[in-house]
Formats: C-alpha cells, structure tokens, sequence
C-alpha cells in the first residue's frame, strides 16, 4: 500500500500527464511584431522655472511622447536655448544657471516639434537661507556619510555617530561640533569629547580630513578638495558652524521625485528631477544634492547626478534619499517597444489603475478566465473551500450574464465565508492557546473575531476594540502572553505593523537603521501601552485586564518603577506621543490605548494596510509586499490603485465584504492564469492570474473534502475536535497539534506569522506515502466508496472526481485517455483510487489558479 | 485537661505526612449516571470507582434523599487494561474498578439543586458526587445518535434531559421549535470526575439553519449575548478536583427574534468523551418561575461557610455577592465577642467537644442601617453623593465609564471599613474599583490589592471585596466607585456600598485536611475522616482575624461517636506549607499595604484519636466544629465553623479479611 502510488500505477502516471497537458494545452499565443515609433509631442519640466539666491541652478528635462506609448528623455539630444541668454545659460544638458535677474522663455525643439517653459530670475544677491539639516546634512546624505552601512549604523563608524539621511539634525550636529564617542544605551559619550571641527584651523577639521584621506577613513575618499560640498563644509566652519541662521527658513515639508513613474526602451534613459517644496509654495531644486540607489541594478543603473539607464527587461524602483526625506519611484525596461496594446474592457477602478499600467508598460493582459477557474479561484479565496461537483456543474452550465457577481454574493453571504475569514483574522490577530495563555482565553478571543466576521463589523470597529480592549475576555485576551501582560514595547509594534503596515521593532533599542522612525518615536508610541495591568481571579488565568496609572504588575526581578515605560538610552520616564510628537490630550489621559485607537484608525496608513493585505491575499502579492512591510524603500507598484482602494474602503465604512466585494469583481482578479508568451515574465502587473499555493489549512480541507473522509483532530488532552471540524473551523488551533499542516506551512503564533509557502521534500514524501494522501482515498464511507456502492460507471468517476477536486470537468481528450486506462483495469476500486490520487497531488489542486 | 493535651502531643511524636492521608484503599466515587432526577421518581443511578468492596449504604448529606445498592460488581481486568488510565489532579492514576447500581429515592418534597451522597463501604467513607433534583420532567437521550442537526432529537420545553458525551469529539444535538420572541434558559452542567480537566465540562452551543451556498442544510451558531466563560463558585464537596473552573456557555439565556426550528448542542471545549461523561441539560422559558433554580446549587450547604472572603486554599468567586444587609453591623458584633460569657469553662467530658448550652446570650442588637439609593450625577468632587458612617448606598455603574462619588466627614484615628456587594454580577464580569480620596481628590487607598501569584515570582492584583483604613486627619473625605475597566455599565452593575466602623471580629474558620502545593495554591487533599481504631488523624484549623481582633479563639468539635476525642496538637507537618501558601508575604514592590486588605491568620491543629477499643460508627456522621471568639477572658457564642464527614472504621488488616470472606 505505501509504495503504490509510487511504483505500482500507469493510471496515475497517465493522469498526471493529463492534468499537465490540460494546464499547458492552454498558452496563448505572442503579439505582432513592434513597428518604429514615431514622436508626436514634446514638453519641459518643469514648465515653469524660478531660480533666486546666490548662484542658484536648475535641473529641466525635455521629454517627448511617441507613438508606441513611451515618454523618451530628449534632454540631451534637443537644442534647448533661452530667449534671452543674458537671463540665463545651459551647462551640462539642461542645467540652468542664473546670470540675471528678469524674465524669459526656455525653448526645445525635435523634429520639427517644439515646446516652451517659461524662467524667472530674481533675488539673486540675496544669499539663500542655511539649516544645518539642509546644507551640511544634505552633503553628509549625498556623499553616503550617514547612510546605514556607515555612520548611521546602528553604533555608528568609529564612534562617530549620525542620524540617517540627516533625520535628527541636532543630534548631528552635537556629534560633530562637540564630538565625543556614541553609545547605543546611553546619552553620554564613552570617551573624551573632541570636536570633529576646528574653529581655529578649519582644514584640519576631522570633518574635513577623514572624507578627503588627509587621515585614514574607513569609508575611503568621499571628497575632493576641490568639489563644492567640500566648499560648502569649509565655509561653515570658518563661519563658526553655526546650526541655522536666524532669519533662515528652510522647513522642506516633502520632497518629490519625476518622474514618479517611467518605462524606458532597451537603450532608454532619463534624468530624474528631485524637488523641495519649502513653506509658501516655493521650491528648490536636489537633484545634485540627492544620492540615488537603484533597487536592480540589472534593470536600472544611475548616475551620481541622478540620471538613470535602461540596463535589461524588468521594473524596478529608484529610491532617492536627500536629507531627511525620502521618494521613490517605478522605473520599467522593455525589451521592444511596440504600439501600446488596447486595455481590455475594466469592469471598476480597479481595472483603470491596472490595465493603465500594463498599457504603458506595455504588457498585454491574458483573456477573461474561464468560468470553472473563476469559481473555483473565488471559492477559494473568500471562502477556503471547494464547490460542491454539483454547483460547479450548475455555475459552469449557468448562461446568466451576471452568474460572477450573483457568485460573489452568495459566497460572501455563506456560512463558509464566516469559517474563512475568522480562521484568516484569527491567524492574523495570533489566536492561540500558546500565544494568550490558555486555550479558554483564545476560545474567547477567538468567538471576538467569530462575532466580528459573522456581523461583518467595521474592520475600523475591529480594530478599535481590539487596540482598547479590556475586561476578561475576547481581544483584552491579546494583551496577556502566558497569563501575564504584554510589554510595552512588544505590543506597541506588532499593532502598529497589523494595523499600520509599518515595522517599527528596530526602533525600540536604537533609531531605526533603514528608516525614518526614530528611537522616541517608538517608545512615545509604546507608552500608550504603559497602563496596561490586570487583576487575577482565579490566579489561573481569570485576568481582567484594565488601565491602571500605576503600571503592569511586577515580575521577577522587576519593581514598580521599573515596570513603566523608560527609554533606554534617555532613562527618563516616556509620555505617551504620537509619531508626530503629539501628546495625548488632557481628556484622554486616562486611556491611552483608547486614544491610540482612535489615532491608527484615522490615519491614512490604516486603510492602506487594509486593502494591501486584502489585495495581497486574492493576488498572493500586496501592491507593498511585504504586506505588512511598508517603507519608503519598499513602495507600493500600484501606488495610485493603493490609494484609490483606501479610499473606497474609507468611504464605505471599512467593510469587508465591500473590499472584497470590490476587488473579486475586477475584471483584473477574474484573468486568467494561464499567461501569454508576452506577459509571462510579469509578476507584478497582474496581467495574469498568477498561481498560488493553498495555505495549508484548506490544502487539508480540500483533501478531505475530495475524498469525502473528514480529518479527526486530537488534542492532547484526551479529546478531539467534533468529526466533521474542518482545519479552518479549530477554535484554538494549536491545541490539535497535525503532522500535516505543520508540514504544509502551519505557522507559529507566538509572533505574528509569516507564512513560507515553499516546497519541501517532506511534502513530496507525503504525496507518496504519507496517511492523508493515501488511507483517505481508500476509507469506507468516502467519496470513492459511494461511488462504488452506486455502481457508478468509469465515465461517472471521472467527472465527480474532476468536479470534486479541479472545479471543472475533464476535457475531452483527458476523458478518452482516462476511460481507455481505467478500462483495462481489472480492479476497479484500485484504479479510482489511482485516478484520486493523481488528483490531489496534482499541482492543478494544490493551488489556486 | 492541660496533662491529657500534653500527653497526647507527646502520643504524636511520628508526624503524620500529607502523603498518607488518602491511602490507595480509601474508596472514591469517580463518575455517575444520570447526574439528576426530578422529585417525586424513583430510578436507578450507577456510579463507578475504585475500592468500593463491600460497599454496602449510600449516605446523602442532606438526609432528604435515600438509596439502596442494587448491585455491585467488579469490573474485569481486561476492561481495565482498555482503560487510559487518567490522572487525577494530583498526577496520580485513577481508574474505575467497581460499578454499583443504586436505587434512588427522591421524595416529593426534597429540596431542589445538589444533594452530596457518599458511598460507605467497610474501608471508609467514600468522596462525595452530586445528584441534581428538579422538578421539571426528566427525558432520557435517544439512543439514536444525534451528532448532527439532521439526526437531533427534538425536545419541548421545560425539560431536562440526562445524557452522556460517550465518545471523544461527541457532540449531542437537540431542535427546539420557538415561537418569536420566545426567551429561553439553557443550563448544562457535568459531574467532573477526578480524571478530569474543568475543560472537560458540558457546554451550550445554539444554532439555526444556513442558507449556504455550499450546503444549504448546514446550520451555523447563534451569537448569544453574555460571556462565553462563565466562572463558577467552588463548592466545597468539588475542592480536591481542580484549582479554577471553567465552563464555555454552561448557563446560555437567549431571545430568539423569529420563529422556528433551532438546534443545540451539547459537548465539551476539549472534545472530551467517554462513557461516564454524563451531563444534564435543562431548558426553561426564562420568565417561569422555574428560571431560578440553578443548576449545581447545594442544596444543603455547609452553614459554618463564611464566604467573606476567599478560600485559604481556593478562591471563593461567590463572595461578591454576600449580601450586605441593614443588620450587617449585628451580624459582625455577633462574631465579636465582645459580649460577656458568663458560664465557666470547666473541662469537658471530652475534650474539645461543645463545652454545651452556650449560657452567652446574642450580642446586643446594633442599630440597623438602612440602605439609601445614590443619585445621579455623583461623578465629579464639586457634585458628589454623601455618605453617613455608618451607611449603605445602593448605586449602579449606569454606563461604562460611569464614575459616582460619595463624601463624607471623619475624625482622625477613626477606624472605618468600606465593604462592597455586587449583587447583579461579580468578577470577573464586574469589577468594583473603589478608591478613597482625600478632600482634595488624592487618592488614600483603594481596593486593589497586590500579592505574589502565578509560578510564584510575579505579582498579582486584587479586587477586594472590603478595605480597612486608620483617618489620620478629620476633614472631609470622598468614596469613589467605578468599573475597572471602563467599558462596562448598565442594569447588572449594581453594588451596595457599605461605609461603616471597623469591628474587630472572627472571621473565615477553615478546615484544612490536608493540603498539596500546585504552583502557587494550595489544593485540599480530601474532604472526609476515615479514622480506623487507634489511629490518629490530624486538621488544620486556620482562624482570620478581622478588623484588628485580639481575643483568642476556642475550637470544639461536636458529635464525636463514642471512643473519638479531639485534641489539640503541635503543627502537623504540613501546617508549615499551608501557612506558606496563605500568609502574606510582603514585596518590595508593596503599594498597598496588606493592612487595609488581610486579616491576621493563625493555625490550629487538632488531632483526632480513636481510641483502640473505639467501634466503628457504621453509619457516618457529620463533625461540628465550632468557633468562640474570647476577648479578656470572655467567651462568645459558638459559630458553626465546618462540618466534617466521619467514619470511625475497622484497621485495614481486618477489613482485608472480612471483604474476603463475603
């Protein structure tokens, strides 16, 4: 019996050839060949140029439109001239620079094709406005001083010390005016403080020297003696280093990138412009003050100036970094561009954002998929579970032209739905004895999701509940981890990564090394958590879990002023505050987790998270992936659809039903999955429906609902779960402790799960020979069974089985091949088991397509 | 008397060990079945267990009940080997060797709820199960199987069912058809046998049918209101079973908006399942009178409990809702002594026994106080409530985050106590959090209390249900009372605030027979005294002194059979780690000092002796102890303290061989 399957089954051979050939059988056929493009309009950026200051300059692009969809970089190749060259000169190719004051317009022209910007020169004695943060940061950003593989690693280089990207100025600058060595757990200096500046001889500055290797440096030569920013960093120390002048007004409130998004031929390329925008409206141009990083270096290469190269076919992101901001944007390569192929008719706003990308990236997008994958696929999705043979039968025959969203409805009105979507958030929310201490406590947190998802509560309302919950019971449950209360500082980012998609962890014992967050940020943020405390009941685990100002309960080796929140380094007491540095107000002083609730639920990043992780279940991929990994190096591929999904989701309550509703209904998630020759490359456009595995929960589900066997589900305490409890229905999951789904990718929750679903060799023995493959097959009472006492005919079989497993009937040629096999078969029970068994261990079933 | 103590501290020279209190032959009910009946009916009951040879009576506690043995069989090895052998709480391996049948009586007239019965057998007395009585009609479960909506057995109602989870995973469905609005009380409740966890226990689930796209046949659980944990008072009979207890929708109330066919069922959160497992379900219109009969309530519970105040090994979660009446300072004087005893405490016939005819009349009647009803808005210190000393308010938690506020006036070195009552609800559902305030609005004190708990190295935190305090300055003072966590309100919320003097007082009275450590608590090893002729056998008594009381305590113990004394002895050997487990141990972490929350503990142990020639009392009987307060030499009235099943019996040698013989 164990090695049957292996061995012993032409059936089974044959019918995995079948099931490939049926999924293969089904790739379409590449485009037409691309014709040359022609250029039809042509424009500068900006359109409109103000430049003032002492030697002010200005980056410009001239960009033209042609036929095949493209938007080409023409900086370089057009002659770009100005009215009145007594205004203004152009050096490098579009770089403008100031001679006087007045007005005038900036001309290009490419074939015959011309287009106009207009310049204004002004102010020009007087002298710009100087931050520390801007000018001094801004070098020490662009020459990489204070990137996290150097000085802004975690410890710093050499016991010097600086915020990334220029983020925490002050502390900059007291590291390099007053020197000293830094130290990650104190605010003092481990060693003498000596400054990296010399005021009295400003070229022996350490600032100085060690960039240009006067004096040996770990990092190698970052400047040159001649260049400006070594300039610049002289004349602030023969100034008296000053940390911003008094009628200076510097405040950059964001800094934008062009282009935001971009596709660029095989020999493509494109200067990118980087943009300040000060208070007042006004601007001014980084783009020689900014340092780029590309996120492939195999699609994307760029300059120090900003300028990037099409290096092979792919897409990836381009991160600029000026000090203390960050941007990005989407760059794709084509191999050959060819005439933007027609979008397919969108069915909602989805579609729009979607079949816009791919037509210019120029990715066609496969057809409709066919009815049985659809409904298999959306069975799946939002329910975990397989149509019934009888109710594929009905759909697939169906000629209602709205049979898709009558499906939509049904199922998000089913019972099914209600099982999945609780199993879904309770894997999300760590509903697990081991993770609350206690499986009657994750009952109770568990029936909280149940009752959610049943009542199809605002997931605002979810979430504010769970972030202030307390009492005895239900989400207060979260808090607790053995029966005792979770610390600030671990609870504090495992919600604001569920609820805000932001990973913050770095944070908690130094400023976060890759991103913005700093080390106050996160324990102002964790110690709105600083209150939480319980009372014991039964002193086994009867918690009632409230805000009390005197703070948790001791433990070991802890006091009462120990047990609230300190910052590590400062070793003062923390305030509750807001990632702006907002105090909570008087008012709510008194429960701050309800005003922290009340704080994620309204900010813009919660719905995002929202619809992200929504979107990366239905895809198998967020618009962010990650999920639940937002940053600035990590942006969105859609960032328009992102924004656009969160505000329907904000406008239609947080429901949802509604968002799933929204996105299964696209025309988008309804493609089919079987790719074209030329979209096959494509993992992030969602031009196909791209295969995923089933998690393992419905994996073991599907089996046992194929084969009609349900699992038995033992715990360790001499029970087991009601015959008939699906993986998905376990109230308490870690109590039913299953070889299976711990093979497949069952995930741990003592930490917010990640679930890895790549192949091993386990899995493929357990094909072969483990008891859910096979002792399933061959149960009396299961599906095979009754279809042996009905004395169902091979033809019969096929089609259950087909129906049962794969959502669709055999086609013809699978029908012939399968009958004629089965046929020769002189034990017929034995073959049907074979035929089973091919079916669920075909790929076809293990995934969602 | 002094010489006869002494001596027999001496005769005690071996201590006895917690370990050899329950010995292997000492007979233990482990399972029964049905767990009920209503009055009036006779049927057969049949309970299983281990060293029930020569079982040969069944001894109801309450006396209303009677049965005979029909029949008691050993069971065979071979079934023995099938069992698993489960382990009690202890980690000591029990397994069903005898099943008896009985036949019950239950007279028209019984008391409804728990009745506690015992087998006596020639080893001893066995532990004690509990037969429900109802006077609702009982229906026996089909013996169809019913594991699904589709297979349920239909019910009208009021009814009681008896059934059994005899399989692992069981669970047993039931329809009901509901007219709308109908409004409907479910209860189930399970006998826990030693083998198993408070996970084990029966609970609710309420379904109706689907309309599913998959299988529109496929019924899907009501929401009902109400916490799904419902956390039960200990009774006392349960206390060797488990530390905490749990059941998941034991008690379900729901309000069924359309009419119609619905579904429950019955099974435990484990999946737990074999054939002792029974349960009794019952279903009542929640308006009936029939609403308030509970299910597990004692029916003759042990009038020497003082459930003021936790258990010394277990927590007591009634104690909530003891009520705070107008007499309450009367009821307190009374466990005083502060009356005169004007008898002389002669030496007793025998020792320790009820010196008899307490010749102390009742404390002189306290002045009543009448409740008044607080009045809305309280919440803030320019709009508060007043309180007198003494006084009573009868308020509500209106809405969560509802606070109210009461002040009143006090003279420096005044000794006041402040005493909560929730009658509508308790913790953990409602958690009275009272502070007291200075005229300024700074918190004095409140009734949280903090103490080690969980594996021993941490600290918990209280609700206390009363709170001491000294005014060290007259002035103006503020009582504030709110739910802790803010978020729960509404008619259930109810509490009587009780704002009174301080009397010192005898508090709780516990008898320990024995007791072993788990984690942090302390479990009772058993709850019964089979004493053989010439052995010894000794109890803890445990006395708290409340509010500052001084005096002494006297302990007897009545209704000793003849060739039975009771005597005081040196601490047993385990004494020292029951006081470990129940003092106070001071932190360094202190915020609230264990002066305004705990009363002074001190033990006691008396050992019972039988005397060789001492015959066996065949028939068991309960022993009285019984506590008077002394204060200067005066001795107060005798307050019932515990009763403590007794079986005088034949040394096991002897027993050995007469089982043999039959």
């Amino acid at each position: 019996m164990l090695l049957r399957p292996l061995v012993q089954s032409m059936a089974k051979i044959l019918a995995i050839l079948l099931i490939c050939l049926g999924l293969d059988s089904a790739l379409a056929h590449g485009r037409e060949t691309a014709v040359p493009p022609t250029l039809l309009s042509l424009r500068i950026v900006p359109e409109a140029v103000q430049l003032s200051g002492l030697n002010p300059a200005q980056q410009v692009v001239v960009l033209g439109r042609y036929s095949d969809g493209l938007e080409r970089d023409l900086t370089g190749a057009s002659p770009l001239t100005v009215d009145s060259p007594e205004v203004a000169a152009i050096q490098d190719p579009g770089r403008l620079t100031a001679l006087a004051e007045g007005s005038t317009t900036l001309r290009a022209q490419v074939a015959g094709l011309s287009a106009t910007a207009m310049l204004t020169v002004q102010s020009l004695a007087t002298p710009p406005p100087f931050s520390f943060q801007q000018d001094i940061g801004g070098i020490l950003t662009k020459r990489g001083c204070n990137d996290s593989s150097c000085h802004a690693g975690v410890k710093g280089r050499g016991g010097f010390k600086l915020s990334l990207n220029a983020l925490d100025p002050k502390e900059d600058y007291r590291w390099i005016v007053k020197g000293g060595a830094y130290q990650v757990m104190s605010l003092e200096s481990a060693g003498p403080e000596t400054p990296r500046i010399d005021l009295s001889q400003p070229e022996n500055s350490l600032l100085l020297r060690k960039p240009t290797l006067l004096l040996p440096h770990g990092g190698g030569e970052r400047l040159t003696a001649e260049s400006s920013d070594y300039r610049t960093l002289l004349d602030w120390i023969q100034s008296g280093a000053p940390y911003e002048r008094k009628d200076s007004e510097v405040e950059i409130e964001r800094v934008t990138l062009f282009p935001r998004e971009s596709v660029l031929d095989a020999e493509g390329a494109q200067q990118v412009l980087v943009t300040a925008h000060l208070a007042g409206g006004r601007t001014r141009d980084l783009t020689r003050q900014a340092s780029y990083q590309s996120g492939n270096q195999e699609v994307l290469t760029v300059t120090d100036s900003g300028r990037v190269r099409a290096r092979s076919p792919g897409e990836t992101t381009l991160i600029v970094r000026t000090a203390g901001h960050t941007a990005s944007a989407r760059f794709g390569v084509v191999s050959e561009s060819s005439q933007a192929s027609p979008s397919p008719p969108p069915h909602n706003f989805i579609d729009d954002h979607v079949f816009g990308k791919l037509s210019r990236f120029q990715i066609p997008a496969s057809p409709l998929s066919s009815d049985a994958e659809f409904l298999r696929r959306v069975c799946l999705d939002l329910t975990g579970t397989l149509p019934p043979p009888a109710r594929a039968r009905e759909f697939i025959a169906s000629r209602d032209p709205r049979k898709r969203t009558k499906l939509i409805d049904a199922l998000l009105d089913s019972p099914e739905y209600v099982d999945y979507w609780t199993f879904r958030f309770g894997r999300l929310f760590r509903v697990a004895a081991g993770a609350v201490g206690g499986a009657e406590h994750a009952y109770t947190y568990w029936r909280w999701v149940w009752e959610n998802i049943a009542q199809n509560k605002s997931y605002r309302d979810i979430a504010l509940e769970r972030l202030a919950a307390q009492g005895y019971g239900g989400a207060s449950r979260h808090f607790l981890s053995y029966g005792e209360e979770a610390k600030a500082a671990d609870i504090m980012p495992e919600e604001v990564r569920v609820f805000l998609g932001r990973r913050l962890d770095c944070a908690q014992c130094h400023d976060h090394p890759y991103e913005q967050w700093s080390q106050d940020q996160f324990w102002g943020l964790a110690s709105f958590f600083g209150q939480i405390s319980r009372t014991e009941w039964t002193g086994f685990g009867a918690a009632v879990l409230f805000d009390d100002p005197a703070g948790r309960q001791p433990d070991f080796g802890e006091s009462a002023e120990t047990v609230k929140v300190i910052h590590p380094r400062r070793k003062l007491l923390v305030e509750p505050a807001f990632l702006d540095g907002r105090a909570i107000a008087a008012e709510g002083a008194a429960h701050p987790r309800r005003e922290f609730a009340r704080w994620v639920t309204s900010h813009p990043y919660f719905a995002e998270t929202l619809v992200n992780r929504l979107w990366g279940h239905l895809f198998g991929r967020g618009l962010v992936d990650p999920v639940d990994d937002f940053r600035s190096t990590n942006p969105a591929t859609h960032p328009g659809l992102l924004k656009a999904l969160a505000e329907d989701c904000r406008r239609n309550g947080y429901d949802l039903k509604q968002i799933l509703r929204r996105i299964t209904r696209s025309r988008t998630y309804q493609l089919a999955s079987t790719p074209l020759q030329s979209n096959g490359q494509d993992t992030l456009n969602y031009s196909h429906f791209i295969p995923k595995p089933l998690e393992a929960e419905v994996l073991l589900d599907a089996i046992s609902q194929v084969t009609g066997v349900p699992e038995i589900f033992e715990n360790g305490q001499g029970g087991q779960a009601p015959l008939g409890t699906r993986a998905i229905q376990l109230e308490v999951p870690d109590i039913y402790p299953s070889d299976f789904l711990q093979m497949y990718g069952r995930p741990n929750l003592q930490q917010i799960p990640e679930v890895k679903a790549s192949p091993s060799l386990n899995q493929a023995l357990h094909m072969l020979v483990g008891k859910t493959y096979t002792e399933k097959i061959s149960r009396k009472g299961g599906r095979l069974d009754r279809l042996i006492q009905r004395d169902a005919s091979h033809r019969e079989v096929i089609q259950e089985l087909y129906l049962a497993a794969l959502s669709r009937l055999p086609s013809p040629l699978e029908l012939a091949e399968l009958e004629s096999v089965l046929g020769k078969s002189s034990d017929k029970r034995r073959a049907w088991e074979d035929l089973t068994w091919s079916l669920i261990t075909s790929r076809e079933f293990a995934f969602n397509h | 008397m002094y010489l006869r103590l002494i001596a027999a501290t001496l005769c005690l020279a071996a201590p006895l060990s917690a370990q050899d209190i329950e010995t292997v032959t000492e007979p233990r009910l482990l399972s029964h079945f049905p767990l009920g009946g209503q009055q009036g009916t006779t049927f057969q009951l049949e309970v299983s267990g281990a060293s029930l040879q020569g079982a040969h009576a069944v001894w109801f506690e309450g006396g209303e009940l009677s049965a005979s043995i029909l029949k008691l069989e050993k069971l065979q090895t071979a079934s023995q080997e099938k069992d698993k052998k489960p382990e009690d709480y202890l980690g000591k391996a029990v397994k069903a060797d005898h099943r008896a049948v009985l036949q019950i009586r239950i007279p028209k007239s019984a008391s409804l709820g728990l009745h506690l019965f015992r087998l006596v057998t020639p080893q001893g007395l066995s532990n004690a199960l509990g037969l429900q009585v109802v006077s609702d009609p009982i229906i026996a479960e089909t013996a169809h199987p019913h594991q699904a909506a589709e297979q349920a057995q239909t019910l009208s109602f009021p009814a009681v069912v008896n059934g059994r989870l005899s399989e692992k995973g069981q669970r047993d469905f039931y329809a009901i058809r509901v007219s709308e609005g109908e409004e409907l009380l479910f209860a189930v409740r399970s006998d826990l046998g030693p083998s198993r966890t408070y996970q084990a226990q029966a609970g609710i689930t309420l379904y109706q049918r689907s309309d599913s796209w998959f299988d529109p046949g496929r019924v899907v659980r009501l929401a009902v209101e109400g916490p799904a944990l419902t956390w039960e008072p200990f009774q006392r009979y349960e206390r060797t079973r488990s530390t905490g207890r749990f059941a998941l929708f034991q008690r379900v109330s729901h309000r069924f908006e359309s009419p119609g066919r619905y579904f429950l069922s019955v099974g435990t959160f484990t999946g737990a399942g074999d054939p002792d497992h029974g349960y009794q379900l019952r279903i009542v219109r929640r308006r009936s009178s029939a609403a308030h009969q509970a299910l597990g309530k004692l029916a003759h519970p042990d009038p020497g409990d003082w459930l003021e105040r936790d258990s010394a090994t277990l927590r007591q979660l009634g104690s909530f809702q003891r009520p705070l009446e107008p007499d309450r300072l009367a009821l307190l004087q009374h466990r005083s002594g502060g009356v005169p005893f004007n008898g002389t405490l002669s030496a007793p016939s025998e020792p320790l026994s009820d010196p008899g005819g307490s010749s102390n009349p009742s404390p002189a009647p306290a002045s009543r106080i009448e409740p008044a009803p607080e009045t809305e808005p309280n919440n803030s210190l320019d709009r508060p409530g007043t309180v007198q000393i003494p006084g009573l308010i009868e308020g509500r938690i209106q809405e969560p985050g509802d606070i109210d506020l009461f002040r009143f006036q006090a003279e420096a070195g005044q000794k006041l106590a402040f005493e909560i009552e929730t009658p509508g609800a308790s913790p953990p559902h409602f958690n009275p959090w009272l502070k007291l305030l200075d005229g300024s609005g700074n918190e004095l004190v409140s009734n949280i209390y903090m103490e080690y708990g969980g594996d021993g190295d941490d600290v918990n935190k209280t609700v206390e249900r009363k709170t001491i305090v000294t005014i060290e300055q007259a002035g103006s003072y503020f009582l504030q009372i709110r739910e802790l966590t803010s978020v729960q309100g509404g008619p259930r919320f109810r509490y009587r605030l009780l704002a009174r003097p301080q009397v010192p007082h005898l508090g709780r009275v516990e008898i320990s027979l024995g007791v072993t450590p788990s984690l942090s608590t302390l479990i009772d090893k058993t709850d019964r005294i089979n004493l053989e002729a010439g052995q010894a056998r000794e109890m803890v008594v445990v006395c708290e002194k409340e509010e500052g009381f001084q005096g002494n305590v006297l302990l007897t113990v009545d209704n000793l059979p003849p060739g039975v004394q009771a005597w005081v002895s040196t601490a047993a050997g385990w004494t020292e780690t029951l006081m470990r487990g129940i003092q106070y141990r001071p932190l360094g972490v202190e915020v609230v000092s264990p002066r305004h929350h705990r009363p002074q503990r001190s033990a006691t142990t008396l050992v019972l002796w039988a005397s060789p020639d001492a015959p066996i009392t065949g028939v068991p009987r309960f022993l009285q102890l019984k506590a008077r307060p002394v204060v200067d030499g005066r001795v107060g009235p005798a307050l019932p303290a515990g009763r403590i099943p007794f079986l005088a019996v034949r040394p096991a040698e002897e027993t050995q061989v007469m089982t043999s013989r039959r």
